[in-house]
C-alpha cells in the first residue's frame, strides 16, 4: 500500500471533518424553536428572568462569537455545559457513552456472530429446508419492530415469568456490597435488552454473509477445489469464508464504531441511560450543547471508521488501492 | 470465529467492571423503622427487614437542575425541589394558607406590609439552625440577580426587613394581594451566599442541596433515579417511609408492567392503559382532575405585522366556532375519556377562584346556533362551495398550527366540526420549538392553535396575567388585548380583601369567555395508581378534586400496608 495513498485518504478526512464541525454549528441553531422558547410555558417569565437564562445558556453573545467559543470547544474536548442538566457535557457523555457500550459491546457482536454463522449455514443448505428456515424467519424477525420484539419478550421473561428485571441498567437506589453483587444485577438487567438488541440487528449480517456466500460458491477456484477431492468443511471454512468474509468486513467496522451511538429504540423501551435516549431528549429540549458534542463525536467515529475501511480495504483488495 | 466472539465478550465484561462504577460502594444500614415511626403514628406492625422505600416512577422527562433558583421546569419542582425545599406559606386541603416555615403572618393596615413570624425550630439539613438571614437572603438573591425561576415572584418587593433573628417583613410599593405568588423556595444563607456574582451563581449546580424539606437529598442517577432519605427532624414530623426513590421510565408500557411486578409502588397512567391497570388487583387507580387545561387559541393580535387572518379578530366568528365544537367527541374520542367539559381560565379545583359558568351564557355543542351567528353576522356560503364568505368573498378557511404529538387527534375532531358549519381549517402539524417559533416572532402567521396550561392552585395571577396586554411578546400567546380586562387585572393583585377579589376574578374569566380569545376544549383528568398490597394512607390533597395523590402529606403519611 502506498504511502501517498494514505495521505491522500488523511486529507480527504480532515477536509471533511471541518465541514461537518461547522455544518454542525448551524445545524442546531436553525431547527425552529430554541431552548428558551421550549420552557417559555414552564416558568413564571418575566423579561429579566428570560434574559438571564440567555446569558446562563451563552446566547446572549453574537452568534459569531459563539461559534468561536464552539469551534475552541470541541478542539479542546470540553463541550461546555448542558442547558438541561447544568452540568458538563464531558461527564455527562462520557457516563452515557459507558452505558451504550455496556449494551453494545454485548449485543452486537452477538448479532454479527449469529448473523455470520447464520448464513454461513444457511448458504451451505442453499435451496435446501434449513437454508428456507433460516432465511424466512431472520427476514420475519428483521421485518418485525425491534420495540414490538422487545415488548413481547419483556411481557413473557419479565413479567409472566419474573425472571429478569424489566427497567433500567441497575435495581434503582440499591447499593451494592461488593463488586460482583453489582456485576449479577448488572447482567440480570442486561439479559433482555441484550437479546432484543442482537435479535434486531442479526438478520442483515445474514443475509449479506448468505449472499457473498453464495457468490463465491459459484467462482471456479471453488469448482476447482471440489474436482481435487477437497471435503466441503474444510473447503468452506479455508476457501469459502475468508473470501466472503470481504463485502461484510465493512458493515462489522462500521458497527463496531458506532456503537458508542447507542440503540435509540431499545434504550428508550428499557429506559437504559444511553446515548441513543439522551441524543433524542437533548433535540427536543434543544440541549445545543449535548446534541453539538454527541454529534461531533458520531461525525468523529463515522469519519475514523470511513478511514479506517479504506485502509482495511485497500489491504485486503489490492485492487482499491490503484485507484 | 468462535475465539473471536469469546473475546468480544470478554471485552464487554470487561467494560461493564469498569466502565461504571456503582454509585453507592457499601450499603449504608438506616436505622430500623421501629425507631422511626413518629409518635403520633400507630407503630407498623411487622415491620419488613430494612429501611422502607417507596419507589415513585415518572415518566416525563428528567428534571432539569438541582438549584431552585435556576430550574426552569415545572418537573424539577416535583421531583427534585418539593422533597428538599419549603416555601413560608403553604396551601392545606382546602387550599387555604398554611402555616410552612411561618408560624404566622399579618399584613400592616395599608397592606404595603406583610410580616412573617418564623419558627424556632427548623434546622438545616445539614444542622444549621434556620433563621430571618436565610429568609432575607433568599428574596434579596432572586431580586437582585434576576434569577430566572422566581423574579417574577419577588420583583414588587421594594424592601426586606429582617426586624430580629425570627421575624422577617416584605414590603411593596402597592397592596399585594396576591402574596401566595410570592411563595418561593428559601434557600441556605450559609451555602448560597458563597456565590456573589450573577455568573458564578449561574454556573452553580447545587450537587449536594441543603434544604430544609421532609426528605434529605442522597444521590441522583441523571436519568435513572433520584434517592432521598427520610429528614428525622423535620419540623412537621418525620415521614413514616424511610426512603423515597424516583425512578425514570422512558417508555409508557414497561412503566405499567414495573407497577404491577412490584419494582415500583407508584405511577401515573395514561388513558391507553387505563383498562389493563383496571384489571390488576394489586394495584389501585387514583382519578384526579387536574389543574391543566388545553385550548384552541386564536391570534387575536390586532397588528400591522400579525400575518393572521384579521377575520379572526371578530368575536362573532370566535363565538361561532365555540358552539360549533363537538366537546363530548374530543373528551370520548380524543381523550379517551379523561377529560373533564370545563371552559373558564381557572378549573374547578382551583376551589373559589373558579367561576361558575351560568347556564345562559354557558356555550355547548350546538352547530344550528353557530351557523345562525354566523349568518346573522353576513358570512354565508355564497358561491355554493361549502365554505362560508363574508360580503366582501373572503373564505372563512383558516390555519390551524398543531403540536401534532398532543393535539392529533383533537385537531381532527375540531376540522371536522367546523367543516359542518362551513369553515374551512388547514391543518398544519407541527413540534413545539415550531408552534413557538410562530408565535412568538414577530409576525405571529398563523391563524389557530392547539396548547395548554396550567393554573396554580395558589394564587390565579399567573394564569391570568397571560390574557394581559403587558404579555404580548412573553408569555401571551394568543395576543388578547382588552383594556378593561388589564384594569382589573392590576386591581385583583391590590385588593387584599377576599370576597372583594374573588368577585374582580370570577368577573376576569367571564370576559374572556364572553370574548373566546381562547376556547378551552377541555380539562385534563389524571390517573395515579399504586400498589394496594403494600401501600395505605394516602391523603387526597386538595380535598376537592383530589390532586396528585404523591403529594406533600401523603409524603410524610403513606405507609407500608398492615
Amino acid at each position: 500500500m502506498s504511502f501517498r495513498y494514505i495521505v491522500n485518504r488523511l486529507f480527504y478526512t480532515l477536509f471533511m471533518f471541518l465541514f461537518i464541525v461547522s455544518l454542525n454549528f448551524m445545524l442546531f441553531r436553525l431547527m425552529p424553536g430554541d431552548p428558551l422558547t421550549m420552557v417559555s410555558k414552564e416558568i413564571s417569565s418575566s423579561p429579566e428572568g428570560r434574559a438571564t437564562l440567555e446569558r446562563m445558556y451563552g446566547l446572549d453573545k453574537p452568534l459569531i462569537h459563539q461559534y468561536g467559543d464552539y469551534m475552541k470547544s470541541m478542539v479542546t474536548f470540553d463541550f461546555g455545559t448542558s442547558f438541561h442538566y447544568k452540568t458538563p457535557v464531558r461527564d455527562l457523555l462520557g457516563d452515557k457513552i459507558a452505558n451504550s457500550l455496556i449494551l453494545g459491546m454485548a449485543a452486537v457482536p452477538l448479532g454479527i456472530a449469529i448473523g455470520i454463522l447464520g448464513g454461513i449455514i444457511a448458504s451451505a443448505r442453499h435451496g435446501k429446508t434449513a437454508d428456507m428456515l433460516i432465511t424466512t424467519s431472520s427476514m420475519v424477525i428483521y421485518a418485525v419492530p425491534t420495540f414490538w420484539l422487545a415488548m413481547i419478550l419483556l411481557m413473557i421473561f419479565g413479567v409472566r415469568l419474573g425472571w429478569v428485571p424489566i427497567n433500567s441498567m441497575l435495581t434503582p437506589g440499591a447499593s451494592f456490597a461488593t463488586k460482583a453483587a453489582y456485576l449479577k444485577d448488572l447482567f440480570h438487567h442486561m439479559i433482555i435488552p441484550v437479546l432484543s438488541y442482537a435479535i434486531a440487528i442479526f438478520g442483515s449480517y445474514l443475509l449479506i454473509m448468505r449472499g457473498s456466500m453464495i457468490d463465491v460458491f459459484s467462482e471456479d477456484y471453488v469448482l476447482t477445489a471440489r474436482a481435487k477431492g477437497l471435503k466441503e468443511k474444510p473447503l468452506i471454512r479455508k476457501h469459502v469464508v475468508p473470501n466472503a468474509l470481504l463485502p461484510i468486513s465493512t458493515s462489522v467496522i462500521y458497527s463496531l464504531a458506532i456503537v458508542f451511538t447507542g440503540a435509540f429504540s431499545i434504550e428508550v423501551l428499557f429506559s437504559w441511560p444511553g446515548m441513543g435516549k439522551l441524543m433524542v431528549e437533548s433535540v427536543t429540549r434543544r440541549d445545543y450543547p449535548v446534541m453539538q458534542a454527541a454529534n461531533y463525536l458520531i461525525a468523529v467515529a463515522v469519519i475514523l471508521a470511513n478511514f479506517l475501511m479504506d485502509i482495511v480495504y485497500g489491504w485486503l483488495d489490492p485492487r482499491v488501492r490503484l485507484g | 470465529m468462535k475465539r473471536i466472539l469469546a473475546l468480544l465478550l470478554i471485552g464487554a465484561m470487561f467494560l461493564t467492571g469498569c466502565a461504571t462504577q456503582p454509585t453507592t460502594p457499601a450499603p449504608t444500614p438506616e436505622q430500623t423503622p421501629a425507631e422511626q415511626t413518629p409518635a403520633e403514628q400507630t407503630p407498623v406492625a411487622e415491620a419488613p427487614e430494612g429501611p422502607i422505600i417507596f419507589r415513585y416512577g415518572i415518566r416525563d422527562s428528567w428534571p432539569d437542575s438541582m438549584n431552585p433558583l435556576l430550574s426552569a421546569l415545572g418537573i424539577s419542582q416535583t421531583f427534585y425541589h418539593d422533597n428538599m425545599y419549603e416555601t413560608l406559606i403553604g396551601l392545606d386541603a382546602e387550599l387555604n394558607m398554611e402555616a410552612r416555615l411561618a408560624e404566622s403572618w399579618e399584613t400592616s393596615e395599608d397592606g404595603l406590609t406583610w410580616t412573617f413570624h418564623l419558627r424556632k425550630d427548623v434546622k438545616w439539613h445539614d444542622g444549621e439552625e434556620f433563621d430571618a438571614d436565610d429568609v432575607v437572603y433568599s428574596y434579596q438573591v432572586n431580586k437582585d440577580l434576576e434569577l430566572p425561576r422566581f423574579f417574577a415572584s419577588v420583583k414588587d418587593f421594594t424592601e426586606v426587613k429582617k426586624v430580629d433573628d425570627y421575624t422577617v417583613q416584605l414590603v411593596t410599593a402597592e397592596p399585594k394581594a396576591n402574596i401566595m405568588d410570592a411563595m418561593i423556595d428559601l434557600v441556605p444563607e450559609h451555602i448560597f451566599s458563597q456565590y456573589k456574582t450573577k455568573d458564578d451563581m449561574l454556573a452553580f449546580a447545587n450537587e449536594s442541596p441543603i434544604g430544609t424539606g421532609a426528605f434529605i437529598f442522597v444521590e441522583d442517577a441523571k436519568d435513572g433515579f433520584v434517592r432521598y432519605k427520610a429528614n428525622d427532624d423535620y419540623w412537621n414530623g418525620r415521614p413514616v417511609i424511610d426512603e423515597l426513590v424516583y425512578v425514570y421510565f422512558s417508555n409508557a408500557d414497561t412503566l405499567i408492567q414495573a407497577l404491577e411486578k412490584g419494582e415500583i409502588d407508584f405511577c401515573g397512567v395514561g388513558a391507553a392503559q387505563q383498562d389493563y391497570v383496571k384489571g390488576l388487583a394489586n394495584i389501585t387507580m387514583h382519578y384526579f382532575d387536574s389543574n391543566a387545561f388545553n385550548e384552541l387559541g386564536f391570534n387575536c393580535w390586532d397588528d400591522p405585522a400579525s400575518k393572521g387572518n384579521p377575520l379572526m379578530r371578530d368575536v362573532k366568528i370566535r363565538n361561532a366556532i365555540g358552539y360549533a365544537i363537538d366537546y363530548d367527541k374530543i373528551v370520548d374520542y380524543a381523550m379517551g375519556g379523561l377529560a373533564s367539559k370545563q371552559a373558564q381560565l381557572l378549573p374547578e379545583v382551583t376551589g373559589k377562584w373558579s367561576w361558575k359558568v351560568p347556564d345562559d351564557i354557558r356555550v355547548d355543542y350546538d352547530p344550528e346556533k353557530a351557523k345562525q351567528i354566523l349568518e346573522e353576522a353576513g358570512y354565508s356560503d355564497r358561491d355554493g362551495d361549502g365554505i362560508r364568505e363574508d360580503a366582501s368573498g373572503n373564505k372563512l378557511e383558516f390555519r390551524m398550527s398543531i403540536i401534532e404529538s398532543d393535539y392529533r387527534d383533537c385537531a381532527l375532531v375540531v376540522e371536522q366540526s367546523l367543516k359542518d358549519v362551513g369553515i374551512k381549517t388547514n391543518i398544519e402539524f407541527m413540534d413545539t420549538g415550531r408552534l413557538s417559533d410562530i408565535i412568538y416572532s414577530q409576525d405571529f402567521d398563523t391563524d389557530m392553535y392547539m396548547w395548554g396550561w396550567y393554573a396554580r392552585y395558589s394564587d390565579p395571577s399567573y394564569i391570568l396575567s397571560a390574557m394581559t396586554t403587558d404579555q404580548i411578546g412573553n408569555r401571551s400567546d394568543c395576543f388578547y388585548s382588552n383594556p378593561e380586562y388589564d384594569q382589573l387585572y392590576v386591581q385583583q393583585t391590590k385588593t387584599i380583601d377576599m370576597e372583594e377579589r374573588v368577585k374582580i376574578v370570577h368577573k376576569m374569566q367571564e370576559i374572556i369567555y364572553r370574548d373566546s380569545p381562547y376556547l378551552i376544549l377541555y380539562n385534563a383528568k389524571r390517573i395515579n395508581a399504586y400498589n394496594n398490597e403494600r401501600w395505605e394512607n394516602f391523603v387526597e390533597y386538595p380535598a376537592f378534586g383530589g390532586g396528585n395523590l404523591f403529594n406533600y402529606y401523603s409524603k410524610l403519611q403513606v405507609r407500608p400496608k398492615q
